[in-house]
């Protein structure tokens, strides 16, 4: 039972180590499925670009990811998407056409990750933030898209403000 | 005196030099950029295939293929340039009946081409002519994706990823062709290794020597770019990392930059690499590049394929092709210098790269992106994107003027 289990568990780090590494238990959607599920739970999204080796983006999952309030908080408030800047998988944009993944970061010119974008429910993007992001930097954007200051502040004007 | 103009000598024979450097590894001259396809409203042309393999010519018809998506659907198209034609044909459909996605091309003899394409979560391959569509066969098991395919006129070979999941590894088989007819030889994993389960986007080469494939390898914890050679016949070698990575400075956080979407192209022993690499990340992926003049056995080292004015942004879709005789190396790729994208291509002549260059036509307003170039037998560059101008995709093409 014991090799069981041993096994089963060297068999998920095996198959988690292969492709690109969203944070622990949270709950990531592809970037259709997240356009869709805005559209049905009325929030906003949250896109985290990742790529598979990214030291920042392991950086960012360690120390602000694992916190489980801004677990609770971005669960609560966003549809949460991951797009891995290298992958090949398909989607299917509203438009009709189909691109990969790694499509949306030739266009989005999202080239060094992580980039973190909010976007309203309709896949319009708000604002971009680039680079490691503590947990209160989290806290920060999440109150500035929460509390609707995007519609009338740059993010450091906020920042500045707040 | 002697000394002084001695000197003098060397340093205008040195300008000479140079000189007839820079124009012998300037600009290439093309036609006039034909449309080849322009899509529907509402729908979308798309030139996508593992390892850029999306044109290709037999005798002098050259081949396109390409895919059109809508809401609902996704087929493959071809079209034909013929002999003397100033034109391309109505395109044909590809693909049986189900969504279908990412055709590769390779050409045979006698204006006939092989296409490789997606359907059904399976692998399909057919010869196709200006004349008719052989039968369309299906290599591999379920869930098999991005098929490339090669011939050199004798032989011809086909590579997939094939796996469940995010399990995937590389496949291949020898294609035997008669006629419009297609067989597939035995199929063999490319690496036989343990932990070989994280392989994506192969293209493979023949040369004189035998075949090399090049993936996308993401064992290590980053993507890499791998090739494996296989001896005529044999078996393949165990894979050998291609591109040069520089790792995290903090092993705990990330493995290191980034790579992917390796692009093949050979001529007898010579075959010529490109891809996208992210050692400089700061400014994204830039085209490297690398050659073998072993046949694939081994590759030299990595070179920068584009020039200083584009390290500072990202590129993107990039395309090899090598001429005849291996002495020229083209590589296409587009970026946003132009702040939208634009399709530009160097050349290495003498183990030098050029200055980049904008592809004719492919320039301008809107998106010129995703191109797929080939040195035909008379070594004109062939090259075809494809191009979204006020939400209207098309599928361009140009050539060269002669051979340069």
């Amino acid at each position: 039972m014991r090799h069981l289990f041993l096994s089963t568990l060297i068999f998920f780090m095996q198959a988690g180590a292969v492709f690109a590494d969203p944070p622990d238990n949270y709950p990531f959607l592809s970037y259709d499925e997240g356009l869709r599920q805005a559209q049905v739970e009325k929030k906003p999204i949250f896109i985290y670009f990742g790529r598979l080796g990214c030291g920042f983006c392991a950086k960012t999952n360690a120390e602000s990811f694992s916190d489980p309030a801004l677990r609770e908080r971005y669960i609560k408030n966003y549809v949460l998407v991951y797009i891995d800047a290298e992958s090949g998988d398909r989607l299917r944009l509203p438009s009709g056409e189909q691109i990969t993944e790694a499509e949306i970061g030739a266009r989005w010119n999202v080239f060094a990750t992580p980039v973190f974008l909010y976007a309203d429910m309709n896949g319009t993007i708000l604002f971009r933030a680039p680079g490691y992001k503590t947990v209160d930097d989290f806290v920060d954007m999440d109150r500035y898209i929460q509390e609707g200051h995007y519609k009338t502040q740059t993010i450091n004007e906020y920042l500045r403000s707040k | 005196m002697k000394r002084i103009l001695s000197t003098l000598i060397f340093v205008q024979c040195v300008a000479v030099s140079a000189s007839a450097f820079a124009e012998s590894n300037g600009p290439l001259d093309f036609d006039t950029p034909l449309t080849v396809y322009t899509a529907p409203k509402n729908n979308f042309a798309q030139i996508e295939s593992s390892g850029r393999r999306s044109i290709a010519v037999s005798g002098e018809t050259v081949a396109v293929v390409w895919t059109v998506s809508s809401k609902t659907t996704s087929t493959i198209f071809v079209a034909y340039r013929l002999p003397g034609n100033t034109s391309f044909s109505s395109p044909v459909k590809i693909n049986r009946q189900a969504l279908a996605y990412e055709p590769s091309i390779s050409g045979v003899s006698g204006g006939r081409f092989i296409v490789g394409w997606e359907e059904e979560k399976k692998v399909w391959l057919r010869i196709v002519s200006p004349e008719k569509n052989g039968v369309a066969v299906q290599v591999g098991t379920s869930l098999a994706k991005q098929v490339s395919v090669d011939s050199n006129g004798k032989d011809s070979a086909v590579v997939w990823s094939q796996g469940n999941g995010k399990r995937y590894s590389i496949y291949s088989a020898d294609l035997h062709i008669n006629g419009h007819r297609l067989s597939i030889g035995p199929v063999s994993i490319v690496d036989n290794s343990k932990d070989n389960h994280a392989q994506f986007h192969p293209v493979v080469a023949l040369t004189t020597a035998g075949r090399v494939v090049g993936w996308e390898d993401r064992r290590d914890g980053l993507t890499t770019i791998v090739t494996a050679f296989a001896p005529t016949n044999k078996p393949f070698a165990p894979y050998q990392l291609l591109n040069h990575y520089s790792s995290s400075p903090n092993r705990k956080f990330g493995r290191g930059s980034g790579a992917m979407r390796i692009a093949l192209s050979s001529d007898q022993m010579t075959v010529a690499a490109a891809w996208l690499d992210k050692r400089n990340w700061r400014s994204g992926y830039d085209v490297f590049a690398s050659q073998s003049l072993d046949g694939g056995k081994t590759f030299s080292g990595n070179e920068l394929a584009q020039d200083q004015f584009a390290e500072n942004l990202p590129q993107w879709h990039a395309s090899v092709a090598l001429q005849t005789g291996g002495k020229v190396t083209a590589v296409a790729w587009d970026d946003k210098r132009n702040d939208t994208p634009d399709v530009f291509y160097s050349l290495r002549r003498a183990r030098e790269w050029s200055d980049d260059f904008e592809l004719p036509g492919a320039d301008g307003p809107g998106q010129q992106s995703h191109p797929s170039i080939i040195f035909d037998q008379q070594g004109r560059l062939h090259a075809v994107w494809q191009s979204m101008v006020n939400g209207v995709t098309q599928v361009r093409y140009v050539r060269t003027t002669t051979s340069q």
